[in-house]
């Protein structure tokens, strides 16, 4: 993929050159190096590697949750880089939904009010918030959950909540970290179903996962292996993204 | 952070340990406030100044130090007088040691004084029963004795039961003779009479310390006039008295000019004085010397201010302390216990500031509430307190100073609250994003 690509051709992001290192101890480790990345508007990427290789680095450095070491960072055309705490803080409510495998909900918070929480920051009264909170919570089938805590739902039923919750300001891309990784498989399914159908509605996907089969929803396989893009590559079947697995696990023994 | 009310519900018990903790620390500094601080600023206005006239005398190479009884009644008024900023004298008569009959049975007291009314304005004495003497006593030279706490305890049992009970002051031969002295007793002097006095009043000093012994603070008080007979003249309203201290109270800002001013006005008049008083100043080779000291009495009270000032300070410094330590391990409590909830929050878009904003609104709400439960405990406290009130006069505190006490109290907390949630919610809420998320809960 060139890394010269332009707004008109409906560029969403770009890294170029980035590397992340982390200093534990006395040694360094390179979680990241040199990473040239970018992806379009209504993409759905699907993100693999052995464990360890960088993915949710560079999900958390996509997502303005972490910064680069070195190289630099344009989200629609502007660099992330070096913004003050604030800017920060409204792109990330702004432009990001963030779904993690563990939800990440406040659980002395209901489902209602955990979808609520980005529109407070993002300064939306309080009768809008509920309106569209429950609005969000109905579109994902939890509009009989609304004042269910966390611990009275199910691990599906929660990724929903959060999954509500990251849409909830409309942002520009949809960022999920393993979101079926604590899932029996009919949940995570249920989950999948949902990305791709907000996908399919125009919403941006980027997908970290092990599972062949939860890549297999994207229309692009970018595969990680110690910290570097080893393969980045259309998605046209099942089958393809098996054999990436089956090779990257192989030649990474 | 939003919804804040369940994250403090969820952390119920460490914020009521907060509270309860800043709330018994304000307590304490509103007693402390209330009870102690209005007895510490008491002698800052004033200060009192003794005047001696000493007699130096050379005696095998020694200068030995002598008060001699030189002034008169009238002087206080003089130098009230002619030196403005003097705002009360008074002339004391003193004579330590001396002999006592109540009920027929001999007592000796420490010390036993006569003086003038100035001399209870001057220390500010109050009647703890009775009155003290007035100018109408004085006048009349009525046979009247104010009389120390201690004393109304040792020889009568109680302040009350001494009023209006008599007493007999013995001649000094007789209290020699009391403590098995009297072989030093000299020769050649005329011992003054015994004399009766009807007990009209006890009083206590304002800062009575009963361990200190000071001479010059009389236990049995009679007007001036009594117990100088020792120029011939009976005992009774004395006409020709002779005081051994001059006491002058003074702004303690003017202290060195009126020290000044009295130099300059007593010394020509005493020299001319002792001049009349006889010709023994030849076959003596003695000078003599005005002596004006922050002295004896003044010393010590203001050695106590400073004592108790710093106790004060020290309990106002612990006390609040005590709070902000509470506040500042309450908060590093609560905001670590939501480091996680605090790393979502910022996820989903809130930003350093408004979560270090909100963690100090947050605090100094809880300090308020301490605070103000604070001045519910100070009522309570103020009764277990009750025994240091002895610590300084007694009495009431007005009620413009405890207003001002609880005011103080809110204010401090406040200020607390803001500092002590500053420091651990930014702590706590800088840092990566990424590391904070992974926090287990
Ligand atoms: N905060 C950190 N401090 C030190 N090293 C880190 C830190 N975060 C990640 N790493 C290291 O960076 C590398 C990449 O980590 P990352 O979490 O991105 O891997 P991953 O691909 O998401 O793995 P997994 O599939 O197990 O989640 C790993 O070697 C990890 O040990
Ligand atoms: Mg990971």
């Amino acid at each position: 993929m060139s890394v010269e690509g332009d707004g008109r051709t409906g560029e969403l992001l770009r890294l170029v050159g980035v590397s992340r290192l982390f200093h534990a101890g006395s040694h360094v480790v390179t979680a990241l190096q040199e990473i040239h990345l970018s992806v379009r508007q209504t993409e759905f990427v699907s993100i693999m590697g052995p464990s360890g290789s960088g993915k949710s680095t560079l999900l958390n450095i996509l997502g303005g949750l972490d910064a680069p070491t070195s190289g630099k960072y344009w989200l629609q055309g502007r660099e992330i880089g070096g913004l003050p705490d604030r800017e920060l803080a409204r792109v990330r409510n702004r432009h990001f939904g963030y779904v993690f495998q563990n939800y990440n909900l406040f659980p002395e918070l209901t489902a209602l009010e955990n979808v609520e929480v980005p529109m407070i920051y993002a300064g939306v009264g309080r009768r809008e918030r509920r309106r569209r909170a429950t609005v969000l919570l109905e579109q994902v089938g939890l509009g009989a959950r609304l004042h269910h805590r966390p611990a009275e739902l199910s691990g599906g039923e929660q990724q929903r909540v959060a999954i509500a919750r990251a849409l909830a300001n409309g942002p520009t891309v949809l960022l999920a970290d393993e979101p079926t990784g604590n899932l029996p498989s009919n949940q995570a399914r249920q989950i999948m179903e949902l990305l791709t159908r907000l996908n399919r509605q125009g919403m941006t996907v980027i997908v970290v996962t092990h599972d062949p089969s939860v890549a297999a929803c994207g229309q692009r396989l970018i595969s990680l292996r110690d910290g570097r893009i080893v393969a980045d590559e259309a998605i046209t079947g099942t089958s393809d993204v098996a054999a990436r697995v089956a090779q990257l696990e192989g030649v990474s023994l | 952070m939003p919804f804040h009310w369940r994250l403090l519900k969820a952390g119920w018990f460490t914020t009521v340990l907060v509270i309860l903790q800043v709330g018994v620390a304000a307590g304490a500094l509103v007693v402390i406030l209330t009870h102690l601080l209005p007895h510490v600023t008491w002698p800052r206005g004033a200060t009192v100044l003794e005047v001696t006239y000493q007699r130096v005398e050379e005696r095998a190479g020694m200068a030995m130090r002598q008060a001699e009884p030189v002034f008169r009644p009238e002087d206080a008024l003089l130098v009230r007088g002619e030196i403005p900023a003097i705002t009360e004298a008074a002339a004391l008569v003193v004579q330590p040691l001396v002999a006592l009959m109540v009920d027929d049975r001999p007592y000796l007291v420490r010390s036993a004084g006569a003086t003038d009314p100035g001399y209870f304005r001057l220390w500010a004495l109050e009647a703890v029963a009775g009155t003290l003497f007035g100018a109408a006593e004085m006048a009349q030279g009525a046979p009247v004795a104010v009389i120390s706490e201690a004393a109304a305890r040792q020889l009568f049992g109680s302040a009350e039961d001494a009023l209006d009970r008599e007493l007999m002051l013995l001649s000094v031969e007789e209290g020699l003779l009391l403590q098995g002295l009297l072989a030093g007793f000299p020769s050649g002097t005329t011992p003054p009479p015994r004399a009766v006095f009807r007990v009209v009043g006890v009083y206590r000093f304002p800062s009575a310390d009963p361990e200190t012994v000071d001479l010059r603070r009389p236990e049995i008080i009679v007007p001036m006039g009594w117990l100088t007979a020792q120029h011939g003249k009976p005992a009774g309203p004395f006409s020709d008295p002779f005081a051994d201290v001059l006491y002058v109270s003074a702004p303690m800002e003017q202290e060195l000019a009126v020290q000044q001013a009295l130099e300059v006005l007593l010394s020509p008049l005493l020299t001319e004085r002792r001049r009349l008083q006889g010709g023994e100043e030849a076959r003596s080779r003695s000078s003599w010397q005005l002596e004006v000291v922050r002295g004896g009495q003044a010393q010590l009270l203001r050695e106590q201010h400073r004592a108790r000032a710093a106790v004060v300070s020290g309990l106002v410094f612990a006390a609040v302390l005590a709070a902000g330590v509470a506040l500042v391990t309450g908060n590093l409590v609560r905001m670590s216990g939501r480091r996680r909830a605090i790393g979502l929050a910022r996820v989903l878009g809130a930003s350093q500031r408004r979560i270090v904003q909100s963690a100090v609104v947050e605090s100094m709400a809880i300090a308020l509430v301490g605070g103000m439960v604070g001045l519910a405990a100070s009522w309570p406290l103020e009764q277990l307190a009750a025994p240091l009130s002895d610590f300084g006069a007694g009495g009431t505190t007005p009620f413009g100073a405890r207003l001002a006490a609880y005011g103080f109290c809110l204010v401090v907390t406040l200020i607390g609250g803001l500092l002590a949630g500053w420091y651990p919610a930014w702590e706590v809420s800088r840092g990566g994003l990424a590391e904070q998320l992974r926090e287990e809960v």
